[in-house]
């Protein structure tokens, strides 16, 4: 693979991050709406 | 750390190549470094230097935006930067500028950029384990992480991506003046 960038997040730094946790979630199920229509 | 210090940070955030010309640009790598000497030391000590981690973070949030604001020509998430100081080999020599205005799209400066992104994101959830305002700057390169990596399959929504189906590989884009972008320019590939 010629270019790769991974992090990975565990779900424990996930739930201790409310905020940062549900402007993910947010971010990711309006993208995917975007995506979809 | 002494390449983030005042006397060698440029007050505009560009960190210097290398000594005998540092106004080159080097591949942003520092991130990482920093990243990875903190763990280190958490591994060997039980806890990570959290104060060398955040001066850190603060130095590279300058010079995050130095690359936001300096390399990405046409602001769209895909960045240039040059020769990074590697011997991946272009038909261009990308630190001079093209004779005709146009300039390259590069694949290598775009990718370091979104690991750079990543690297910023995980050391903002770190200090935010004991300061929550760092959450919110954690969503900033998250965020931003994902538009590089868009962009990279639909530059600047106009349908080209650095992505070769055929070749299955990542190569530049020539943006040419007279164009909003050309088709990648000859396909390349150097190995050392």
């Amino acid at each position: 693979m010629p270019l790769l960038a991974v992090e990975t997040i565990e779900p424990e730094l996930l739930d201790a991050m409310p905020g940062f946790k549900q402007r993910l979630e947010w971010y990711l199920d309006e993208s995917s709406r975007a995506l979809a229509a | 750390m002494l390449i983030v210090r005042e006397w060698y940070q440029h007050p505009n955030g560009q960190v210097p190549a290398y000594e005998w010309n540092f106004s080159d640009v080097n591949p942003p790598v520092l991130g990482w470094a920093a990243w990875r000497v903190y763990k280190i030391e958490q591994r060997q000590t039980g806890k990570g230097d959290r104060a060398f981690l955040e001066t850190v973070f603060h130095k590279l949030l300058i010079a995050f935006t130095w690359w936001v604001n300096r390399k990405d020509f046409a602001g769209n998430n895909i960045f240039e930067g040059g020769f990074l100081g590697l011997d991946n080999i272009g038909v261009f020599d990308r630190s001079a500028v093209l004779p005709d205005g146009g300039h390259l799209e590069q694949s290598d400066g775009t990718s370091w950029m979104g690991m750079f992104c990543l690297n910023m994101m995980r050391m903002a959830l770190e200090l935010a384990r004991e300061n929550p305002v760092y959450e919110n700057i954690a969503t900033k390169f998250f965020e931003h992480f994902l538009g590089i990596a868009g962009a990279m399959n639909n530059v600047g929504g106009r349908g080209i991506g650095l992505w070769d189906e055929t070749d299955e590989f990542f190569y530049d884009v020539l943006h040419l003046p007279d164009r909003v972008a050309s088709s990648r320019c000859g396909c390349a590939r150097s190995s050392v």
